[in-house]
């Protein structure tokens, strides 16, 4: 396996650089070196999958198979959750594709990844689909989201779509054994077998994990105990902090705590209200028929944040009720 | 309603700021394609819209009218405005002589934090125009607006002097057979603050279904009071135990909707002791944020809504208490913000880096990598140095990323 020597994150030194050392979705990627056997006619491509699962990655891959070592002059990056409203892209799209006319050479055309493009609004999307058209004789597009159905329908269709599975278990552990291995870490099979159990199919994640849990295990052997440490400390104490102080009718400490949340970790709200929601789960003082009660709290708050416009309020929101769900005297 | 009925039909009708007028008539016979557009600017109902009706009609304009109530997305002016800007001449050589004014009105009120591209539009279309454009607002200084400054002549409109509005109400008292003591509209003119269309709201609220109007004819209420200041609308609406009262607090008040339901939030949890109170409160408190979400800057037919959930909220129930909570009056969130911007800037900034090396947002650099990252630098000596120069970290950084967590924990 040939890795960047250079990265000093696992994520990206382990991170395959041909289409045959993807970790899995051995469909999408036979279907895909299908279309790439005639790069002229290949479509637009949407990725659509859960975090961690290769998306970024095969579209790495393409921008090598297709553009060779200039993959990094010919292709464009994006992110929607960072670019500020559609006519950044615009912009960025419009001056990349300018430059990729006069210097294709071999080079079919520009590559733009637009990754968490189910972020960008409605609109926002019908903007980028005449981007998408104006723009194909020069460039194509490499769409990711984790949820296609927040794809407009007129950019569906013009796209050829793949869908990208949770890995599977004995595949992550498999990649994580060679890394540790490759990098001549004393790891424990159980300490694997927790990191594996805790990144829930998020090959990024369990990676993560694998290098801090290294890090934090110096010298000593990697078990299970260091691994759960980890998991724990990368996990916000403050979430599950925040409900306890809710259910127990402290209310104001419980929002200073939602305050920090969003400020020293820089969360958004919509991660906030995720966290919360794995953490009800997992609180053992939660009766499990009380789980179900909460989660529907927690889901319409979830709703509510997407449709309103202030998250302090609506998170706050969130945690008074919890508070009256924990109160003695519910009603 | 009067305020429609009485409308000035000529510029000279237009009451007071005769500085403005002359400068905005100059300008409007002068305009030539490609001059600059007019920014006026000045408090609520001193006559920014009268005049600039009374200029279209006197000096044969069509004018094309677009304010903060209709939508406001930059593809809406584009489409509204932007096909009469650039096809006027088109228009003219088949209607014969038609000249068009375009007018956005409430420009400060035009651009949701969604619309970054609003500012730009209006920029563009006062750059492509063929007729003249006029921009109105109430507050010139608004950093949003900056931009667009260098396009435009700004004439300043000041509040109508006492006098000038009770003059006005006075031949309006006339017109609609009405006699009126000269001290009610003294204090009707008083309490507008200046603002004659308020004044002239007023006066009609008041004289409906009369012929006589006395100083002992006016409810206290009346009074337009727009000096509520933030400490005491708060303390009120509190205090109100029916909606009526508390949107008459809000209506005169100087706070706008938005700062007010940031601090009904903040105060809330001091007001309603109760959790199932409290709980209550911030469910309506909810349900409003998602009105003033759908609102953004397109559906404004929903802020009454918005803003009567927003004050039930914040109704008392029970009993008045003895001793009046020391209320919040600055929004948390703003001193929040202040405080903690070189810690979040720095944040934006180590994930921005990490983002560009790890092929991720800023938002999942900051979800999914920076837990680890803090891990690893904060246990691993070595490898911690291969990483940080790899990510490109600063010194800075790294004292932020592993040295603020270092609990006793480890």
């Amino acid at each position: 396996m040939s890795f960047s020597e250079e990265a000093a994150m696992w994520v990206e030194k382990y991170r395959p650089q041909s289409l045959e050392k993807v970790v899995d979705q051995r469909e999408t990627v036979e279907s895909l070196k299908i279309l790439l056997k005639d790069p002229l006619t290949m479509p637009h491509l949407l990725f659509s999958g859960p975090p961690g699962t290769g998306k970024t990655t095969v579209a790495l891959c393409i921008a090598r198979i297709l553009q060779g070592d200039l993959w990094r002059d010919f292709t464009l990056e994006l992110n929607a959750s960072d670019e500020r409203g559609i006519n950044t892209v615009r912009e960025r799209v419009k001056s990349f594709s300018r430059h990729a006319v006069g210097l294709l050479g071999n080079i079919p055309f520009g590559l733009i990844i637009l990754d968490e493009s189910d972020q960008m609004t409605a609109e926002a999307q019908t903007a980028l689909r005449r981007i998408m058209e104006t723009s194909f004789r020069t460039s194509r597009f490499i769409l990711i989201c984790n949820y296609s159905s927040r794809i407009i329908e007129p950019i569906q269709s013009r796209c050829a779509l793949f869908r990208f599975s949770t890995l599977k278990t004995e595949d992550i552990a498999r990649h994580l054994q060679f890394i540790a291995k490759n990098e001549g870490v004393n790891t424990k099979e159980e300490a694997i077998r927790s990191i594996v159990d805790f990144s829930e199919g998020d090959l990024r994640r369990a990676i993560n994990t694998l290098q801090a849990a290294t890090a934090y295990a110096r010298e000593q052997p990697l078990d299970e105990r260091v691994v759960t440490k980890v998991v724990g400390q990368a996990g916000p104490k403050e979430v599950r902090n925040m409900i306890q102080k809710a259910m127990s009718g402290q209310f104001e400490k419980s929002r200073e705590l939602l305050y920090e949340l969003m400020t020293k970790h820089g969360l958004a709200g919509s991660d906030i209200i995720r966290q919360i929601h794995r953490e009800i789960t997992r609180m053992e003082e939660i009766p499990a028929k009380e789980v179900a009660d909460l989660a529907q709290i927690v889901a319409e708050y979830d709703y509510r944040l997407v449709e309103g416009a202030n998250e302090d309020i609506q998170l706050s929101a969130l945690l008074a009720q919890f508070a009256r769900f924990g109160s003695p005297h519910r009603t | 309603m009067w305020t429609e009925r009485y409308r000035p039909l000529s510029i000279a009708d237009v009451v007071g700021n005769e500085q403005a007028k002359l400068e905005f008539i100059i300008w409007l016979d002068r305009w030539k394609i490609g001059a600059k557009t007019a920014l006026l600017h000045g408090p609520p109902g001193v006559g920014k819209t009268a005049l600039v009706e009374a200029a279209a009609r006197e000096r044969g304009y069509n004018l094309i009218e677009m304010n903060a109530s209709d939508a406001r997305t930059e593809a809406a002016i584009t489409r509204i405005v932007g096909r009469a800007a650039g096809e006027t001449s088109l228009d003219a050589t088949i209607e014969g002589s038609e000249r068009n004014l375009i007018f956005l009105d409430e420009i400060d009120g035009l651009f949701g934090r969604e619309d970054q591209g609003g500012v730009g539009a209006i920029i563009d279309l006062i750059q492509r125009s063929r007729s003249p454009v006029v921009l109105a607002a109430n507050n010139a200084s608004e950093p949003k607006l900056r931009s667009l400054r260098e396009y435009c002549i700004t004439i300043r409109f000041y509040e109508i002097r006492p006098p000038l509005i009770v003059a006005l109400l006075q031949k309006i008292c006339q017109l609609e057979g009405l006699s009126v003591d000269s001290d009610v509209l003294k204090m009707i003119g008083r309490s507008s603050s200046g603002d004659l269309r308020a004044a002239l709201n007023d006066l009609q609220r008041l004289a409906q279904g009369r012929t006589v109007l006395k100083k002992s004819d006016i409810p206290f209420v009346s009074e337009r009071d727009r000096n509520l200041d933030v400490s005491r609308t708060l303390q009120e609406i509190f205090e109100s135990s029916d909606l009526a009262r508390a949107l008459a607090v809000q209506r005169s008040s100087q706070i706008d909707y938005e700062t007010l339901h940031l601090l009904i939030h903040d105060n809330l949890p001091f007001v309603k002791r109760d959790v199932v109170e409290l709980s209550e409160a911030y469910e309506r408190l909810s349900e409003a944020d998602v009105l003033f979400g759908r609102i953004r800057g397109e559906h404004w037919g929903l802020l009454g809504y918005a803003i009567e959930l927003m004050l039930s909220s914040a109704l008392s129930e029970g009993p008045r208490r003895a001793t009046a909570p020391a209320l919040k009056l600055i929004p948390s969130k703003f001193i929040r913000l202040a405080r903690t911007r070189s810690e979040r800037e720095l944040l934006e900034s180590i994930s921005t880096k990490v983002g560009k090396n790890c092929h991720t947002s800023r938002a999942i650099a900051k979800r999914d990598i920076l837990p680890y990252l803090r891990i690893m630098l904060e246990n691993d000596g070595d490898a911690a140095e291969d990483i940080s120069t790899y990510l490109g970290l600063d010194d800075e950084m790294i004292e932020y990323l592993s040295g603020r967590e270092k609990g006793p924990e480890a």
